[in-house]
């Protein structure tokens, strides 16, 4: 039962896995635009009047890379590079490969979002469950208003709004970039210490807006649970308090939670990107909006191709993980 | 009536909220329209940068907009991107979950396969990759089709869900057994029970498609010409507005688009609220 | 090598690049201390989030006393994060030499951080003039503005100064000709003073503009947009790119849609694919010409420049003319310091080129580019112009070489 599920779950991720590969593939090229060349012309331009042979350069390039191959084929090696992560060379950072970029670009992202989601998880799940349980201390109530309207708002306007109030007003945090200029990356706790300044408003305007809303959903999860006979039952047997709460309502209330959890992901992503772009973090996030201000083709789908692929396989892990967290589901097909 | 009515207000206070803060934001263009000439709202209308004062009560922006014309003239072109892609998304995903659900089989495994694989794919991300692919720019309407092409994926998710629960139940075996036929049971059993998720879907939806464009119109990949909410932050950053001092410039848009967020979300909750009586209990 | 600041051959070492496959060969490994370079200075760190340079230890001009080692230790290149990232990071002074700023972001920086200049000191344009005067381009291969009286008409539509108030802000000056008036190419704007008075580039006269399109026929519609006689209306899509097009692309679609004329304005990806190929009603963009003679400047406009590929000296408006083209021709055997026959040949040639107006000539492209002289002195400022300025010019080295701690 159990290898059948994984292996169908499996089986999805590759449809995944492919399907971002092909629109990678064919939408750029709906468009009719030709990247290299527009490249080579625009470094023949930085040769001034030595043009004679820009014809030849990117038909050598073209034949080179397979480019004047018929589509097809250049699919099913487009489809055999990405397999082996080879996004080619980026156009606007040559000879910088767009793996590379991403290489570099990638920790910030998965650092920052990874902290932020499960803090703001956490967190917001935690709230919630309380608010829901109704022993909890009343001033809690307080909270869920500004939480609420903190949620409603997208990740990059609180973004500004922070930027404005934490660091054009009043000079506390740096605006922009991951660290300082000049600092170059090294395990020291300076070091350390200047990224963490460089990735609080960013962290911050996704945390305070993100909570909201894991409060929310948990507070009605919660309230369902409760509503349970076998909470009834927990509590008519005398369990105590605290117990009831733990292990039968937000043991069962949490599972959803990691459903909607996987589900958000890829919204929170792209809240994430624009966050990242204004605040000039170097991210995924800034990486793309560069990639789109120079036209860089190959940049652009590399990334969308490895988000797509690491989302996926990140709700791969949560599908297989989450029947083993509720024991209610099976592995067998509903 | 009136007295239900408040009284239902009072156990669900974020349907009123939402619903007051989405009819004050209707009068302000209503309103605004009969009072401002939105001529105004393109450049060189009026004089540059000027502070809020009683003839540009929102402030005018570098190239000579008026921006509350600008803001009069934008929000409902923004909305109606949202209002548009929310619709054709719903509409869409509505159409698509109950042939899912209702049929089963191969179709709604080819359906449900399909919005599950596209809801893991970051949604601006392929918006992106589609406005760079295009040749020129984007209009808004073309922008809103754009939104759409992805907005009808989590409300068929959502939607199928609920009415594969709904289709258990015994008024619909009850139905088949009279004979009605599948669309007809579709429509008259199945449709009336579902209106709470589908308007909440819708709200959901039209948010979300909101936020996507004024994503892409920041980035900048947005319809340059238009007045939109998205394109005065675009401006904004532009012409580094915060840093100038003109903050009157990005503090117009940033209010208008908290309060049609705001405003849709506690729509969303409201309707929830109704949806699942289960979670009535006031904060 | 340059020969016009960003443009020039670019050498390499033979004894590195020979025997590579140019495809793939990127130049570029720290351990070996590639790239390799004959300046001062060598690339440590090369990154998405930054390119450093550090003077090397040891240099060989001035082991042989070629030339001073220069002042500056180490130069570090950041992106761009946005103008008020940039304008930010001068006023805290963590940057000394800042990308091209909007004119209005100047006076902001200056109140807060009195040390920061720019080319004029802190006064307006703050920079100094690039050879890259400003025109709105419209495609002459596509009717109507094959016709030179719609062109015209459209010049006459348009006022410049307005646009310089409030695209800049004031700080930028009209261009009447498609090169800039630097000193040397002055005496060919003397040359020409009197067919500019006749046929005045820079003219804003609505009523003029009217007449002509009425004289071809159009007349205005019921929704007051200029209609030809087939019933199509006046039209003129306008792409642009960069900062040139957002500047003032939209005050120029609200000056021509006042007039009558339809107008849009987008800023495409594919910009520079979409002008080169020639797909655009219109475009805003520059002239990268002449700088101290008109050759270059008037081969811009000779036919065969049509199918020149890259962005610089291409006949983006696509203008024929058989005449033009044989005056270019007889332009290119003459000295460059031969003012007098060339200012001849200019002359007829403008005789030409005039009354057609290929593009529409709008605005000077300014650098303004702000400097900190907290940590830094020397810039190259209207008191010293010792090279140009611009960062991103081949020429900068020049300028980092000069600079002495403040």
């Amino acid at each position: 039962m159990q290898v059948a599920y994984i292996a169908r779950r499996f089986g999805v991720l590759l449809l995944i896995v492919w399907l971002a590969g092909t629109l990678d593939f064919f939408l750029p090229r709906l468009s009719g635009q030709d990247p290299v060349r527009t490249k080579l012309l625009q470094q023949a331009a930085l040769g001034g009047y030595v043009q004679g042979s820009i014809d030849e350069m990117t038909r050598e390039y073209e034949q080179r890379f397979g480019l004047d191959k018929p589509l097809w084929r250049q699919y099913l090696t487009y489809l055999e590079d990405i397999s082996r992560l080879d996004f080619n060379y980026s156009i606007a950072n040559y000879p910088r490969t767009v793996r590379e970029l991403i290489t570099d670009a990638l920790p910030w992202t998965i650092g920052l979002l990874g902290t932020t989601t499960l803090l703001s998880f956490g967190i917001g799940t935690l709230l919630g469950a309380l608010l829901a349980w109704p022993r909890a201390p009343r001033w809690m109530g307080w909270l869920m208003p500004p939480l609420w309207a903190l949620h409603a708002i997208p990740f990059f306007l609180l973004g500004l709004i922070l930027t404005y109030l934490l660091a054009f007003q009043v000079p506390l945090l740096p605006i922009f970039g991951g660290y300082s200029a000049g600092a170059s990356p090294e395990p020291s706790w300076s070091f350390a210490w200047d990224v963490f300044q460089h990735a609080l408003l960013p962290a911050l305007s996704i945390i305070l807006v993100a909570t909201g809303g894991w409060a929310l959903g948990m507070r009605g999860m919660m309230v369902t649970t409760m509503g349970e006979d076998y909470v009834v039952f927990a509590e008519a047997k005398g369990l105590k308090a605290p117990t009831v709460f733990l292990r039968y309502c937000v043991r069962n209330a949490i599972l959803p939670q990691v459903t909607a959890l996987a589900l958000a992901l890829g919204q929170i992503l792209s809240g994430a990107v624009l966050v990242e772009v204004i605040f000039g973090y170097p991210g995924i996030g800034t990486l793309l909006y560069q990639a789109i201000r120079e036209s860089d083709h190959f940049v652009i789908q590399g990334i969308v191709f490895t988000v797509v692929v690491a989302l996926g396989f990140t709700t791969f892990v949560l599908d297989v993980v989450y029947p083993w967290l509720d024991p209610r589901i099976s592995y067998r097909r509903s | 009536m009136m007295r239900g009515a408040l009284r239902y207000v009072r156990r669900n206070p974020s349907l009123a909220v939402g619903i007051a803060l989405l009819a004050a934001l209707s009068l302000f263009i209503i309103i605004g329209r009969l009072l401002v000439d939105t001529e105004d709202a393109r450049p060189l209308s009026v004089p540059a940068l000027r502070p809020p004062s009683w003839d540009y009560p929102f402030g005018t922006d570098r190239q000579g907009r008026d921006l509350l014309a600008v803001m009069v003239a934008g929000t409902p072109l923004t909305l109606r991107i949202g209002f548009i892609a929310g619709f054709i998304g719903v509409g869409l995903g509505t159409v698509l979950a109950f042939i899912g659900a209702y049929y089963r089989g191969l179709i709604d495994t080819v359906i449900r396969g399909i919005a599950d694989i596209g809801l893991t794919v970051p949604g601006l991300l392929v918006l992106i990759i589609i406005a760079v692919s295009i040749k020129g720019a984007l209009t808004v309407n073309q922008m809103a089709i754009v939104v759409a092409s992805l907005a009808w994926l989590y409300p068929t998710r959502t939607i199928r869900a609920q009415v594969l629960s709904l289709r258990e139940r015994g008024y619909v075996e009850v139905a088949r057994l009279s004979g009605m036929s599948g669309p007809g049971i579709i429509f008259f059993e199945l449709m009336p029970n579902v209106l709470p998720y589908l308007a909440a879907s819708l709200v959901g939806a039209v948010s979300s498609a909101i936020l996507a464009s004024i994503g892409l119109e920041v980035l900048g990949l947005g319809p340059i010409d238009a007045p939109t909410l998205g394109m005065t932050l675009y401006w904004v950053n532009f012409n580094a507005a915060m840093i100038n001092g003109w903050w009157w410039w990005w503090t117009a848009p940033t209010v208008i688009i908290l309060m049609v967020f705001l405003g849709l979300f506690f729509l969303t909750v409201g309707l929830d609220e109704i949806a699942n009586p289960r979670l009535r209990r006031s904060v | 090598m340059t020969y016009k600041y960003d443009i020039g051959v670019y050498i390499v070492p033979k004894h590195v690049f020979e025997g590579q496959d140019w495809t793939t060969f990127k130049h570029f490994d720290l351990a070996k201390k590639w790239p390799v370079t004959t300046g001062p200075w060598q690339v440590v760190d090369a990154s998405l989030q930054q390119k450093v340079f550090d003077r090397r230890p040891t240099w060989w001009a001035a082991d042989r006393k070629l030339a001073p080692l220069p002042a500056v230790e180490r130069n570090i290149s950041l992106p761009f994060a946005g103008e008020q990232q940039a304008a930010q990071a001068l006023i805290t002074n963590q940057l000394d030499d800042g990308n091209a700023m909007q004119p209005a972001t100047f006076p902001t920086v200056f109140r807060q951080n009195p040390k920061v200049v720019t080319y004029t000191g802190q006064k307006s344009p703050y920079g100094y003039m690039d050879w890259w005067p400003i025109s709105l381009y419209v495609n002459n291969e596509r009717p109507p503005f094959n016709d030179k009286d719609v062109r015209w008409a459209l010049s006459y539509y348009i006022d410049r100064q307005q646009l310089i108030d409030v695209g800049y802000l004031g700080a930028n000056s009209p261009s009447k000709l498609p090169m800039p008036p630097y000193p040397p190419l002055l005496p060919y704007f003397d040359a020409v003073k009197d067919l500019l008075a006749k046929y005045d580039t820079n003219e804003f006269a609505a009523k003029k503009g009217d007449s002509l399109l009425a004289a071809k026929g159009f007349k205005k519609g019921g929704d007051g947009v200029w209609t030809d006689g087939e019933g199509k209306r006046l039209n003129v899509d306008i792409i642009g790119f960069g900062a040139s097009g957002p500047a003032i692309g939209p005050v120029l679609v609200e000056m021509l849609k006042r007039r009558g004329v339809e107008s849009s304005m987008a800023l495409p990806p594919d910009f520079d694919d979409r002008f080169q190929k020639g797909q655009f009603d219109g475009a805003i963009y520059g002239h990268g010409g002449s700088i101290n003679e008109p050759y270059a400047t008037m081969r811009l406009y000779q036919s065969a420049s049509i199918a020149v590929p890259g962005a610089h000296q291409a006949n983006f408006s696509r203008w024929k003319n058989a005449e033009y083209d044989k005056l270019v021709d007889e332009a290119f055997g003459v000295a460059p310091d031969n003012t007098k026959t060339l200012a001849d040949i200019w002359r007829r040639a403008m005789e030409i080129w005039l009354p057609e107006l290929p593009d529409i000539q709008l605005v000077q492209n300014y650098h303004r580019i702000p400097w900190n002289t907290t940590y830094w002195k020397d810039w190259p400022t209207e008191q010293n112009p010792y090279v140009n300025g611009a960062h991103w010019h081949l020429t900068f080295a020049m300028v980092l070489w000069n600079l002495q701690p403040a």
